[in-house]
């Protein structure tokens, strides 16, 4: 039987994160080689078999088109989102349109859902997590950007079962540092947690007293992060090097490949030093000559290149305290999370818009696992030691006549919630009602969200407009959608299931998980057998 | 020792994991997930009757078992009065076996205020006077947000109160929106005020008095909505409890035969969820290398469901997993059939390949690890196996 234990997942953009809860005390689960983070990179092999994390991310430059990395920010989207066109041509593994308009990563030949991805990644995590503990282990609480849609929460669920774990809940990024900050601390305060991550930008404004945590307003951009201030960094450079060689590096994938981590690492230490030299030796071949790479890189010039971004985020905090209806003065504590947060820049801007200096006593890497941890420790508790009132981020509506969004449950509501709407017909004997729903704030349905549609069917026979069928929208504590129908005249209930674009069907699930499963059933007969000789 | 189950005794596993378990106690335990009836339970285990008994009696000596039966009905509750729907409501709980094990004042409560909300008072909702201050509301709303939160109940089976809490975390949560700043609050006490006032204007309409039902009309709808409440079940796929649902009605209400077909109609649909069942435990007992639990448990589902030649697969795994000499022509049977019956399925074919090899047919052997790897060929196993045998 598995153990009691549940683990808390980070599962980051760039790099994820597992803690668990041990006698009271949340800690981060180290890997071999003592690393306490884990690369979110998945690598594939010729024969269909994948390396995961360090050694993946260590073999980039050679294989880059079936790296694939940064994932996160296709999970749970539609193929034609503007995110994954963005996402499309900045990576070099190759995104192609899956058969429910999802998008998918072809290697070798082969198309992988998102969702593969990430449950490979997950898988990995609890790997790592059953050697540090010595124990079968299936319980998860995952974190996902506060910012995250249904159809983005729905898919990250659908990873951590193909992997073999039981979700037990998916809660938000920003929420889970507040806990790793808040708990057993009997504090009465009102904080803004300021999560800048590898790939996702989140603001979340709380109200702790005592063991329960309630978020009063959530705000972000789920393409704003970490990686964005790379590319900055790398096209800067391929600029350059365009005007002084006239070779467009883009074109040599494995340069880029080594550009993009130089990059990083680039970054990284600019927020320590003030200088710092982007040097890559044999970059690339022009007519046959090898040429290099050297440049070095101010940290004033990298905030020239980026500042826009972080006053994008700066723009965001302000509409989030304007929601939680909050003054500056009002807040007692700001939180910085995540890697990007590292950079002096992000620390001196966040610090000049809520004047005060963000808390120290946070890990901008390891808060949200730990968070996440005591989130899931507290659920299989008998007696929950936290309340969690955490908030939907987006508007929830259906389109209506003439293509406007009618909201039904609004942003910032509390889960779990619900609400009714009822609907009709518009024609005489009309038999089936199909309705389409959205997520976002948009007045036009186009613009929002797709989440997906249902069709109500079975309605009595009558004049248009007579039949009466209300419909129950209710959020549940992931901040997933669940959708019943009743008919007001026979009372007779309908269950209905909401097909989203992006979800994987119960057959691709299916197979999904099973190859998962017969996997590891497989490499238990080869211990369990003894070869008849 | 001592104590005595009866058939319709409830029996659901401890909060605490009980420590050292041996395997048979284990697998019982973790069987009661939820509250089983004694005899349901029986049915799902692979033992005969008194080892079974000596199982389930040691377990609860290792205080394996939850309560077995409720101390006697609490004595009603003097303060508050009850109207006659909710205690119909808490009258029919008793034929709920999820219902029943839940504390009765809480019970209570949920209903109460869930009839409270019909007022559509906010301040009623929160408990509050309509001058509440600031600090008062934002309180009670945190202390009746612990209460009902659906976190609070996330182990635990609330059967029908699971919809009612739910309900009322929203009530709460609702209410809070209506009443939280003070020009709002001010708002609704004014709207309470005015509804007061034409209430008090208007006659009363003579208040139904609260009627006492005929018993033996009592009897029939009790049966009526157990029924009902058991088609839910079925309808979620909860084939145990709707199988128990129809009995009871059916018990209760003879005459409406209905409710026997309805409990013949399930019947195949038990068995076959009741296989399946097996089939899981018999996968987890894989798992964990306890190949003579799987054994029994993947039997137990070829009885159940003679068409489900995945069980087969699994019972002859079992049996070559225990290294059972003399059950090597039984595996050989089942494999035979489950590999004509599943068109797609390799593990067949790769462990009658074992069987070959057991029987020391190798070149018999070699053709069914080639068939298996026609079906899936990414089996590896096969593929090593193969490998080993051309070698020789």
């Amino acid at each position: 039987m598995a153990s009691e234990y549940v683990l808390g997942i980070d599962l980051g953009t760039t790099y994820s994160c597992v803690a668990v809860v041990e006698a009271g005390n949340a800690r981060v689960l180290e890997q071999k080689g003592g690393y306490r983070t884990l690369p979110s990179v998945v690598a594939f092999n010729p024969d269909g078999s994948s390396m995961i994390g360090h050694i993946a991310k260590r073999q980039a430059v050679t294989n880059a088109e079936n790296t694939i990395y940064a994932a996160k920010r296709l999970i749970g989207r539609v193929f034609e989102a503007p995110e994954v066109a963005r996402a499309s041509q900045l990576v070099p593994y190759k995104i192609v349109q899956g058969p429910n308009r999802d998008p998918r990563v072809r290697v070798f030949g082969k198309n992988h859902p998102i969702q593969e991805i990430s449950a490979l990644i997950l898988r990995q995590i609890k790997a790592i997590a059953e050697e540090a503990l010595h124990c079968r282990l299936d319980k998860a609480v995952i974190t996902v950007p506060a910012y995250f849609s249904d159809g983005q929460r729905q898919a990250t669920r659908d990873a951590g079962e193909i992997a073999g774990l039981d979700v037990l809940r998916i809660i938000n990024e920003p929420t889970a540092a507040s806990l790793a900050f808040g708990y057993n601390k009997r504090l009465n305060k009102k904080i803004a947690v300021y999560d800048l991550g590898g790939g996702t930008f989140d603001i979340s404004v709380l109200d702790i007293s005592t063991d329960t945590f309630e978020v009063l307003s959530t705000a972000g951009n789920t393409f704003l992060g970490g990686e964005d201030f790379d590319i900055r960094i790398l096209e800067f450079i391929i600029k350059s090097f365009q005007t002084e060689h006239g070779f467009d590096l883009k074109e040599d994938k494995m340069a880029l490949q080594r550009l993009k981590d130089a990059s990083e690492a680039a970054k990284c230490q600019l927020s320590g030093s003030l200088e710092t030299e982007i040097n890559l030796p044999f970059i690339t071949t022009i007519a046959g000559e090898s040429k290099h790479l050297k440049y070095s890189l101010h940290r004033a010039e990298l905030e020239k290149l980026t500042e826009d971004l972080v006053d994008q985020s700066i723009k965001i905090c302000q509409s989030a305290l304007d929601m939680a209806a909050l003054k500056i003065s009002d807040i007692d504590d700001v939180l910085l999370v995540g890697g990007m947060t590292r950079m002096p820049l992000v620390q001196q801007r966040v610090q000049e818009f809520f004047g005060r200096i963000p808390a120290k006593n946070v890990h901008p890497d390891e808060a949200v696992a730990v968070g996440a941890a005591l989130m899931g420790a507290s659920l299989v508790e008998e007696e929950a030691a936290i309340l969690l009132l955490d908030v939907t981020p987006l508007s929830l509506g259906v389109r209506t006549a003439g293509g406007y969004t009618s909201i039904i449950v609004p942003k910032n509501s509390t889960i779990p919630t619900s609400a009714n709407h009822v609907f009709t017909t518009v024609t005489d004997n009309q038999q089936s009602v199909k309705i389409q729903v959205v997520q976002g704030e948009a007045k036009l349905a186009s613009e929002n969200q797709p989440l997906g549609e249902f069709t109500l069917t079975d309605i009595p026979e009558a004049a248009a407009g007579v039949p009466q069928i209300e419909v129950t929208f209710s959020i549940d504590s992931n901040g997933i959608l669940e959708v019943s129908a009743k008919d007001l005249h026979s009372q007779r209930e309908q269950s209905i299931v909401v097909s989203a674009a992006s979800y994987l069907s119960d057959e691709e699930m299916h197979s999904l998980s099973s190859q998962n499963e017969s996997q590891a059933l497989q490499d238990d007969l080869l211990t369990g057998l003894k070869p008849v000789k | 020792m001592g104590i005595k189950f009866k058939p319709d005794s409830v029996l659901r596993a401890s909060v605490q994991i009980p420590a050292a378990l041996n395997q048979e106690e284990a697998y019982l335990w973790s069987r009661l997930g939820s509250p089983i009836q004694f005899k349901d339970l029986q049915s799902l285990c692979p033992w005969p009757e008194e080892k079974f008994l000596e199982i389930l009696k040691s377990l609860h000596n290792k205080s394996g078992l939850g309560q077995l039966e409720k101390p006697t009905a609490t004595a009603p509750s003097k303060s508050i009065s009850v109207s006659a729907e909710v205690r119909e409501l808490l009258q029919g709980d008793k034929f709920d076996p999820v219902a029943k094990e839940i504390d009765e004042k809480f019970r209570r409560e949920c209903l109460i205020r869930l009839e409270k909300s019909g007022n559509d008072n906010p301040f009623e909702n929160l408990d509050l006077s309509v001058s509440a201050s600031d600090e008062a509301v934002r309180r009670s709303y945190l202390e009746l947000s612990k209460r009902f939160h659906p976190d609070r109940f996330f182990r635990k089976n609330l059967g029908p109160y699971r919809k009612r809490v739910n309900q009322l975390f929203t009530i709460v949560q609702k209410s809070y929106e209506r009443i939280k700043n003070p020009h709002d609050r001010e708002a609704e006490a004014r709207k309470l005020r005015l509804k007061d006032r034409v209430e008090a204007t208007t006659p009363k309409a003579a208040k139904s008095k609260p009627r006492r039902m005929d018993p033996e009309i009592e009897r029939i709808g009790k049966a009526e909505m157990i029924y009902k409440q058991g088609l839910e079940a079925e309808a979620q796929s909860r084939f145990v409890e709707a199988a128990n649902h129809f009995q009871m009605a059916s018990q209760l209400n003879p005459e409406k035969n209905l409710y026997e077909k309805a409990l013949q109609k399930i019947r195949p649909e038990l068995e076959r969820y009741k296989a399946s069942e097996f089939i899981k435990s018999a996968k987890k007992a894989l798992e964990l290398g306890l190949a003579d639990d799987a054994l029994l448990a993947s039997e137990q589902a070829m009885k159940m469901d003679p068409q489900n030649f995945e069980a087969a697969v699994l019972a002859a795994k079992s049996i070559l997993k225990c290294g059972m000499k003399e059950r090597i022509q039984d595996a050989f049977e089942m494999l035979r059939r489950a590999k004509v019956n599943l068109p797609k399925n390799a593990e067949a074919c790769f462990l009658l390949g074992q069987v070959y090899q057991v029987k020391r047919e190798e070149d018999k052997a070699i053709l069914e690890y080639e068939e298996a790897l026609r079906r899936d060929p990414q089996m590896s196993l096969a593929k090593n196996y193969l490998i080993k045998l051309r070698g020789e």
